[in-house]
């Protein structure tokens, strides 16, 4: 009898084809995408884009880049840079971390701490993982492409701290350790280390050590946005089924009353959610949303407009309700995925990065990156709010016409 | 057009977790009325649906036979001229679908034109001022249903056979040659009686004559029942 039982839910499960996708075909989907993910971010694969910019352009400096730029974790990005044109691309984003070899600092060769470090790199301190890995790679890149530099500043480092030193060499220290006396406390101590070269700056804006808080308060409730509407734009297979939906279209407002009535309660519900998100996201970690909110408001609404047509459209698209359980799932967890709801994109391989541009969850953070990492214009987010806009009302009116087959002749 | 016709599906079409009112006033603003005239005519509805003491309460937890009710008055909010109602009181028990009908006829009093599709043929008798048989998709007949009775029977009477087991060859061809029909069960047929019950004896005797095992021999006034036994060759169940 129990194998009875048995059968039965395997025939079953065979024939509904939403529980199989669910089973067997989702999971290792996920897999794979957070397997890409992970892989790269755990492992040797994780791929820079660096935007450098050489001012000094001597004979070290160029051996330098040319032993970074080999590393198969280094991928420049292409064309010729200014500081400021550097700056500006880490800020957006397009540059996970800049890298210049300035000509206001010390000479690379002879650095000693005295002065401006030789190398700058520019930080997104949401991404700071990323100056981290850029400057193991660029101490590896030093020692492999400038060893000459190197021996020659750990040969002084020995001769200074292990050799046996004749009178007058004692007297000369000394009389630099009394110097060095007089000046405790102002200097560096002696001594070197890789770090004397490299100085960091942060691109983005005042509020830089909230910026994780802002991306994830955004990636959550993009995420949820997307989630809420599909489930609400559920309820229109729900009046179907009742027969409210015959009803209604038997009236004069027709199918398309129910259709925008729905997408506005989804629109309405979905700046509810970020509102709550985004407020608690200022209230308990003093995120700065007054000071951003024109974008903001922006940003959301556009974002909930969105997030309605697209949950309008995946639950009209469906034959069944059982399908439409299943499938809008699927596709706003695997577009979260790839779209940085769940992981920042830029541990993500190339290729994912690039598919994240195919989803909506992208834009959106970018959109909010812009106005709480790197305090961008509001102007400057038009064409992503115009977008997501454009592409919800676009949405709305596949829907309007796929909600046509839920009304019986 | 829409607004002067009113529709009734089948399935309760309300949403069963919100109140009678409630569901009453949406449904009543997506029928084209005006804000002003919905409180009037949901007050109207649920007065001669019965119902204005369970005004509050979800539709869920009422009855099935309360849930219909409203399922007309749903249709009825913006007063069409014309009212389509798919199988009102289907599955319904007699007493609720007495109510049901007492409401149809109420609407009809009030003036209100109903269309009405039933399977069930004493439901369109009782109601029907003229019927439409449908089947396969095609009107077979549209008319009073006196008019139809007298176009099928004239003056004769409906014979209803039921045999206890398969008629043979030689009983099929016996039966058609004394006016009966084969219907969608291979023991029943339908036929008429002519001449008066005064003949009945004389039919029996011959059918015994040529095989039939008999089980039941039903002679009644030709009605809708009849007029879609002859139209459809079916016999519906009563």
């Amino acid at each position: 009898m129990t194998l009875a039982i048995l059968r039965a839910a395997f025939l079953l499960l065979l024939r509904d084809r939403g529980a199989l996708l669910m089973a067997l075909v989702v999971p290792v989907v996920f897999f794979m995408i957070f397997a890409e993910i992970f892989a790269t971010a755990a492992g040797d694969q994780l791929q820079l884009r660096i935007a450098i910019v050489d001012e000094v352009k001597s004979d070290e400096s160029t051996r330098l880049l040319a032993a970074l730029t080999a590393e198969p974790a280094i991928r420049p990005v292409p064309g010729a840079l200014t500081r400021e044109s550097a700056r500006d691309l880490v800020r957006r984003g397009t540059a996970d971390v800049g890298l210049i070899i300035r000509a206001d600092g010390e000479d690379l060769a002879t650095a000693a701490g005295l002065a401006a470090p030789p190398l700058l790199l520019l930080v997104d301190p949401s991404r700071s993982v990323t100056a981290t890995v850029l400057s193991g790679q660029l101490q590896r890149a030093y020692f492999t492409a400038l060893p000459d530099l190197a021996v020659g500043r750990v040969a002084e480092l020995i001769g200074t701290a292990f050799t046996t030193f004749t009178p007058e060499q004692q007297a000369e220290i000394a009389a630099g350790l009394k110097d060095l006396r007089n000046r405790a406390g102002t200097e560096q101590p002696a001594g070197w280390t890789f770090d004397e070269l490299v100085e960091r700056d942060n691109v983005a804006g005042q509020n830089a050590a909230l910026n994780n808080v802002a991306y994830y308060a955004g990636a959550v409730a993009f995420m949820f946005l997307l989630f809420a509407a599909a489930q609400s734009a559920l309820g229109i297979l729900d009046d179907q089924e009742a027969g409210i939906l015959d009803r209604i279209a038997a009236g004069p407002g027709g199918i398309d009353v129910v259709i925008n009535g729905r997408f506005l309660f989804i629109v309405l519900q979905g700046l509810v959610q970020t509102c709550l998100i985004f407020g608690v996201a200022w209230l308990a970690y003093g995120v700065d949303l007054p000071g951003n909110l024109g974008p903001w408001a922006m940003i959301s609404v556009s974002s909930a407009v969105l997030a309605a047509g697209l949950g309008l459209l995946l639950v009209t698209g469906c034959q069944t309700r059982a399908q439409a359980q299943v499938l809008p799932t699927v596709v706003i967890l695997i577009m979260s995925a790839i779209g940085g709801s769940m992981v920042p994109r830029f541990f993500m391989p190339h290729w994912l990065q690039q598919l994240g541009w195919a989803t909506p969850n992208t834009w959106a953070l970018e959109a909010y990156s812009g106005v709480f990492w790197r305090s961008e214009p509001a102007l400057q987010l038009v064409p992503i709010c115009f977008s997501l806009f454009g592409i919800g009302i676009a949405a709305l009116g596949l829907s309007h016409w796929l909600g046509r087959r839920l009304v019986r002749d | 057009m829409r607004r002067r016709v009113g529709f009734v599906p089948q399935a309760i079409a309300l949403w069963g977790h919100l109140p009678v009112r409630t569901n009453l006033e949406i449904l009543g603003r997506l029928a084209g009325l005006d804000r002003d005239r919905i409180a009037a005519a949901v007050t109207d509805a649920l007065a001669w649906s019965g119902l204005a003491d369970r005004a509050a309460e979800p539709v869920a937890t009422l009855s099935g036979g309360m849930q219909r009710r409203i399922n007309i008055a749903a249709g009825t909010l913006h007063g069409p001229d014309l009212l389509l109602l798919d199988e009102p009181a289907v599955g319904l028990d007699p007493v609720s679908r007495q109510a049901i009908h007492r409401v149809l006829e109420g609407l009809r009093d009030r003036g209100m034109g109903l269309i009405l599709t039933t399977h069930d043929l004493v439901e369109a008798e009782a109601l029907a001022d003229r019927v439409a048989v449908l089947a396969g998709g095609v009107v077979r007949a549209a008319d009073t249903i006196p008019i139809l009775v007298g176009r099928l029977f004239g003056a004769d009477q409906e014979v209803l056979l039921m045999l206890a087991a398969d008629p043979a060859p030689a009983l099929r061809d016996c039966l058609r040659t004394t006016l009966f029909s084969p219907t969608n069960a291979d023991r029943i047929w339908v036929g008429r009686l002519r001449g008066g019950l005064e003949q009945l004896a004389g039919l029996r005797s011959q059918l015994v004559a040529a095989g039939a095992d008999i089980d039941e021999l039903r002679v009644r006034q030709p009605g809708l029942h009849g007029v879609f036994v002859e139209l459809t060759g079916q016999v519906p169940n009563e």
